[in-house]
């Protein structure tokens, strides 16, 4: 059934940094899950070592020419694939100038067929077949036939490009042919060996060394016997597609081929495929010059960056060249390397240095690496050190991070993946090294990002728990410095709260207080500011209708016109408010339940007092019953009773939510400051007030109605008509053993019989006990018993009999002795046992003796205020008084409030 | 002298809602318990009053220099904060129809080194563990206190009344209050329960001594406390703060810190 338990507080801090830990782990397994499972981390990497290795100082060899097959070429040379003596004659015009070495990237594997060759070569066949020739052609003359062969002949040369272009080979002898393999481990034998010139070019070394190859694709026999070497242009292609690396070996067949880049340096250098030696795994020797490999004969070549705005090598167009406008001499010494970078001519690949990127110029680069030793080199070290990182990262994850501050760990995570991801770029640019350190850092970032979210979403939601709390602090906090009456105060706390159904009712509740003080501006704030959290509410719209009539309203001076503020109903809130058959006219005060004010009927014009509870909508059920049953039994008990000393009680009812009884307007003041010693009534003047009082109680007690609250505070007396009336029945009982409830103990203890503290059965008796106690105190001024604290009272109410009291006033008359004695009696017997015989003894003392001395000045008259006004000054006095204050109780009722703890509450 | 503290409140077996309030200010050393009462949700009001204020109040004050202030000097001013707090209630009841009739009980305390200042206005209570000791610090201002005070009635008697629940003090009844307020000496070990009469009235003292003399945390106490008076009826809302002074802070073991101990 309990429903809710609210938390608070609890100490140390160890949930967050254990979990934290927690998820450290997960992200670490979850990284390397990503980079076991896909190349994301690949690609980044390699994305970053394009960017780092390009980055170098290197200088590329200023020996290596390209002629690039470009555009412009293509537009003015012809589609492609071109006659092979285009390319023939520009190897011619480069023998001539002595270039070094002239590498041609075009795949020459097909032979150039031309058809007009072979109809060219089925006529020779016909004019100088074997079998005998056509009849057609069997006139021909000698002449005539040597003079058509010599004109084939020359024909057939002139359109067979290959055999043009092998002789042009075998002129230059320093051309460099492109072979191609398919990669992959072999099962079995080739399709087909290695043609022989083929084999030349391999070298001598037949191991495992280089990629394993299952077909090659060699060029023309022709060709290939008359180029001064046949080398693979295999590029190999990195996880994301780019070409980084280049494999210097391809194992075809048992046999060791080099790339062209190894074979063309080679060449330039005069070496040839002898003079490469192998360190299987290890290295590649090209004569003095060791060059290091991975266990696959791979390296990583330097891709040169630009330099000035134009890129590593001139690429020059063949057009250009074939021309002549750029002089062949350019190329004298150089190596050459021909090869199509045109849209559409062969392939173009993603490389570090530029994005697409034609093999000629790859080759380039290459070549250029191989000649200068500019590789990018892997030490044994880097797995060691590329763990190490990994570990640093994970351990710095899971056990520091979580115990650092979130801008501590924040920097530290900054330096640390800028410590890593700079030592790699260091290395790479500065030393040509590579370690890959993109996937600790990568992980690094990673972890953080991952717990930095953690840790702001944990704190999200506790800062939302706590708004909410520090909402309800401040609304509470307005609803104290209401209650203080520091009203703006209050509504600045209230402003801060987020909307809700209670706020709505305090910040009514303001607004009703700033209506009674007059400052209508700040009702109409208040009404704002709630119809800016509730547009739609009815009540809100109609309050901040009358708000605003209200501030622009001129408010008419003259107390009898307009009410107190307090009971503004609807309407124009000028007309005179009506209460059942009662006009209010003004507000005399706060009772113990609700505002009490001042009345007229107007069919009689009798003034009234009018007594109201407010019962708003939100009493309900046994509340509400229980409230309006406690309020109307006032009613009830004191309508019983018809006494000239008892207050009469006129109507009683239900209005605008409001019950209300009207009674009696009484004139005067109630006894309680006439308790103080140096403003005491004359004896004579007391005497007769006891004595009416106690006719008043035989009264009551005979109609069975117990008062069980007599004291001065209770007692009405008006000099000026000498009227005396008892009041305020509010807690009275009516005694009638059918509606007797016992256990509850009520009434101003200082004025209580031993037997109604003792929380007995009590009876009128104990009311004329209480009698006495007033009269001692009026004549005297001072309580007949007192204590320190209410423990003391009690224990002197129950056990120490009450002083004479002549010896406080030795002035008094005899007899007051025996009857305040007999009054003060602690047990019931001993007392008067009803409230004529008391009267009667008063009225039987001897006054003319008591008149002579009156203490004290003049009885203040004050202007004729009601009776109900000034409470709250008479609870000062009461105080004074010692303990003069009703008990209030705290019921234990199955199921609802203590409505009924509020009604017995006294000012 | 440290403080460790822990709170709970919890709205027993019997009644719908909580009308009881707690609030600490750890910082300050500020403890605050509550037990509202009044029509409909008027309860909840005057109790949340009355310890938002007086922890908002008290420890601000605390924090501007009470730190340097001396016995009186406390004392006087958590006087005066629960007077303002019984105005601020007082004239809250008085204006607002739906809170007419409210009021709280309080039962509140200031730690301040080795001294500790205990005050309270009506039958909500601190008791006090030390070396095996268990004694009830403050003197409840109910009638039936009194009655036993005033040799009326006996304790025997006492047990058997009907009016338990009927207090001669309260906040928000009369315009102004008076708070009894004790200085004592705070020594190590020393366990200070602050509760409502939802608990105090469930279970007996030997009870409540034998729950706080055993092993384990403030939290286990707690909720020991307060399972032990829903078991036994749960009539009323229970509240519960634990204050633990220790000279010195307990170092803890690596182990231990990791396990978030």
């Amino acid at each position: 059934m309990a429903t809710s338990r609210r938390r608070k507080q609890t100490a140390g801090r160890s949930g967050p940094w254990r979990t934290d830990a927690l998820v450290g782990l997960l992200v670490v397994l979850a990284a390397f899950g990503v980079h076991l499972s896909s190349d994301l981390f690949r690609d980044l990497e390699s994305r970053f070592y394009d960017f780092a290795s390009t980055r170098s100082s290197r200088v590329p060899s200023e020996r290596i020419a390209v002629i690039a097959i470009d555009d412009q070429s293509i537009a003015n040379i012809g589609r492609w694939p071109w006659p092979r003596e285009v390319h023939a004659g520009l190897i011619d015009q480069l023998a001539q100038a002595q270039a070094k070495t002239v590498a041609h990237t075009a795949f020459f594997f097909e032979p150039q067929t031309d058809r007009g060759l072979a109809s060219l070569r089925e006529l020779r066949e016909q004019i100088d077949g074997a079998p005998p020739p056509a009849s057609a052609l069997a006139d021909l003359g000698e002449t005539a036939r040597s003079h058509l062969l010599d004109f084939i002949g020359s024909a057939e040369q002139k359109l067979d490009g290959d055999a043009r272009l092998a002789s042009s080979l075998a002129r230059a002898g320093n051309v460099i042919l492109p072979s191609l393999y398919s990669l992959g481990d072999p099962q079995g034998r080739p399709d087909q060996p290695l043609p022989a010139f083929a084999l030349q070019s391999a070298l001598a070394e037949s191991s495992g060394a280089g990629l394993p190859a299952v077909q090659s694709q060699q060029p023309l026999a022709a060709l290939g016997a008359a180029a001064r070497g046949v080398a693979h242009l295999n590029q190999l292609a990195d996880s994301d597609g780019a070409v980084r690396r280049e494999p210097l070996l391809v194992n075809f067949d048992g046999h060791v081929i080099p790339s062209m880049g190894l074979m063309v340096a080679a060449q330039s250098l005069n070496l040839g495929p002898q003079d490469l030696r192998l360190l299987p795994g290890e290295a590649v020797l090209l004569g003095r010059t060791r060059i290091e490999t991975d266990a696959s004969g791979t390296v990583l070549p330097q891709f040169y960056p630009d330099r000035d705005g134009r890129p590593a090598f001139a690429v020059d167009s063949f057009y250009d060249v074939a021309s002549g406008k750029i002089p062949a001499s350019k190329y004298a010494g150089k190596i050459v390397i021909i090869g199509a970078t045109a849209a559409g001519v062969g392939t173009l690949f993603n490389t570090p240095v530029s994005p697409a990127l034609s093999p000629a110029v790859i080759l380039a680069h290459t070549t250029s690496s191989i000649l200068n030793g500019h590789f990018i080199g892997q030490p044994v070290w880097t797995g060691a050190v590329v763990l190490a990182a990994l570990l640093l990262v994970v351990a710095y994850l899971l056990a520091l991070l979580p115990r650092l501050s979130a801008a501590t760990g924040a920097w530290t995570t900054a330096g640390l993946f800028a410590l890593l991801l700079g030592v790699e770029y260091g290395l790479l640019s500065a030393a040509a090294t590579w370690l890959p350190l993109v996937f600790p850092a990568a992980m690094l970032l990673l972890g953080h990002l991952v717990l930095t979210t953690r840790r702001f979403l944990a704190t999200e939601a506790g800062k939302a728990k706590t708004d909410e709390e520090s909402a309800e602090t401040n609304r509470m906090m307005g609803l104290a410095l209401q209650g203080q009456g520091q009203l703006d105060l209050a509504f600045d706390r209230f402003r801060r709260v987020p909307h809700s159904r209670s706020l709505m009712d305090n910040l009514q509740q303001l607004a009703r207080d700033f209506e009674r003080k007059r400052q209508f501006h700040k009702v109409q704030s208040v009404y704002e500011h709630m119809a800016s959290l509730d547009r739609d509410d009815a009540e809100v719209r109609a309050g901040l209708r009358r708000a605003r009539k209200l501030s622009q309203t001129v408010v008419l001076a003259g107390a009898s016109s307009h009410p107190g503020g307090s009971l503004l109903l609807d309407g124009a809130g000028v007309e005179q408010p009506m209460l059942g058959r009662y006009q209010i006219e003004k507000e005399l005060g706060k009772g113990a339940m609700g505002v009490v004010y001042q009345g007229r009927d107007p069919k009689i014009g009798r003034t009234v007092a009018i007594k109201t509870l407010a019962l708003s909508a939100e009493f309900e059920g046994a509340e509400l019953a229980d409230a309006r049953e406690r309020f109307f039994r006032e009613a009830e008990t004191a309508g019983r009773l018809q006494h000239p000393h008892i207050v009469t009680i006129f109507d009683a009812g239900e209005e605008h939510d409001l019950a209300f009884i009207a009674m009696e307007f009484l004139q005067g003041r109630d006894l309680v400051e006439h308790t103080q010693v140096d403003r005491l009534l004359p004896v004579a003047t007391v005497l007769d007030i006891g004595e009416r009082v106690a006719l008043a109680l035989d009264y009551a007690h005979r109609q069975n109605v117990v008062h069980r609250d007599i004291k001065p505070a209770n007692i009405m007396y008006d000099p000026a008509s000498d009227s005396v009336k008892v009041t305020d029945f509010g807690i009275a009982r009516i005694t009638d053993a059918s509606r007797t409830k016992t256990g509850m103990v009520l009434g101003t203890p200082s004025f209580m019989s031993p037997e109604q503290l003792a929380g007995h059965h009590i009876d009128g008796r104990s009311d004329l006990y209480s009698l006495g106690v007033m009269l001692f105190q009026l004549l005297t001024g001072v309580l007949p018993l007192r204590g320190d604290s209410m423990a003391a009272l009690m224990y002197q109410i129950a056990n120490q009999p009450a002083p004479d009291v002549r010896s406080l006033r030795p002035d008094l008359p005899e007899a007051l002795t025996d009857i305040l004695g007999k009054a003060l009696s602690k047990t019931p017997q001993d007392r008067y046992q009803s409230g004529r015989d008391m009267a009667q003894d008063l009225r039987r003392v001897d006054r003319t003796a008591a008149d002579r001395v009156v203490p004290g000045g003049a009885l203040p008259m004050g202007p004729g205020g009601s009776g109900f006004e000034k409470t709250q000054l008479q609870t000062a006095r009461a105080i004074e008084n010692g303990y003069a204050t009703t008990v209030v109780t705290q019921s234990v009722v199955q199921g609802g409030g203590s409505a009924e703890g509020g009604s017995d509450i006294r000012p | 002298m440290i403080f460790e503290y822990f709170s709970l409140t919890d709205p027993g077996m019997v009644r719908d809602n909580n009308e009881d309030s707690i609030a600490l200010d750890v910082d300050n050393h500020v403890v605050v318990l509550a037990d509202g009462m009044g029509g409909y949700n008027a309860g909840e009001v005057a109790s949340a009053m009355a310890t938002t204020f007086i922890k908002t109040e008290l420890g601000r004050w605390m924090t501007e220099g009470g730190y340097e202030a001396n016995g009186r000097e406390i004392k006087r001013a958590m006087e005066i904060c629960i007077d303002n707090a019984n105005r601020s209630i007082f004239n809250a009841a008085n204006s607002n129809p739906q809170y007419a009739g409210m009021g709280t009980t309080l039962v509140m305390a200031v730690f301040q080194g080795v001294r500790s200042f205990i005050g309270h206005v009506g039958d909500s209570r601190c008791y006090r563990l030390r070396g095996g000791e268990f004694v009830q610090l403050t003197r409840d201002h109910s009638l039936l206190q009194e009655q036993i005070d005033a040799g009326l009635i006996s304790q025997e008697q006492a047990q058997f009344a009907t009016h338990k629940n009927l207090v001669t003090r309260a906040l928000g009844v009369e315009d102004t209050v008076l708070l009894e307020v004790n200085e004592y000496r705070a020594e190590d070990g020393d366990l200070y329960l602050f509760c409502s009469d939802g608990l105090s009235d469930m279970i007996p003292d030997s009870r409540l001594a034998a729950i706080l003399a055993s092993d384990g945390t403030l939290e286990a106490k707690t909720n020991t406390l307060i399972d032990a008076a829903n078991a036994a009826g749960g009539r009323d809302n229970i509240s519960v703060i634990l204050a633990y002074a220790r000279s010195k802070p307990l170092r803890k073991g690596l182990l231990s810190r990791m396990l978030g101990q």
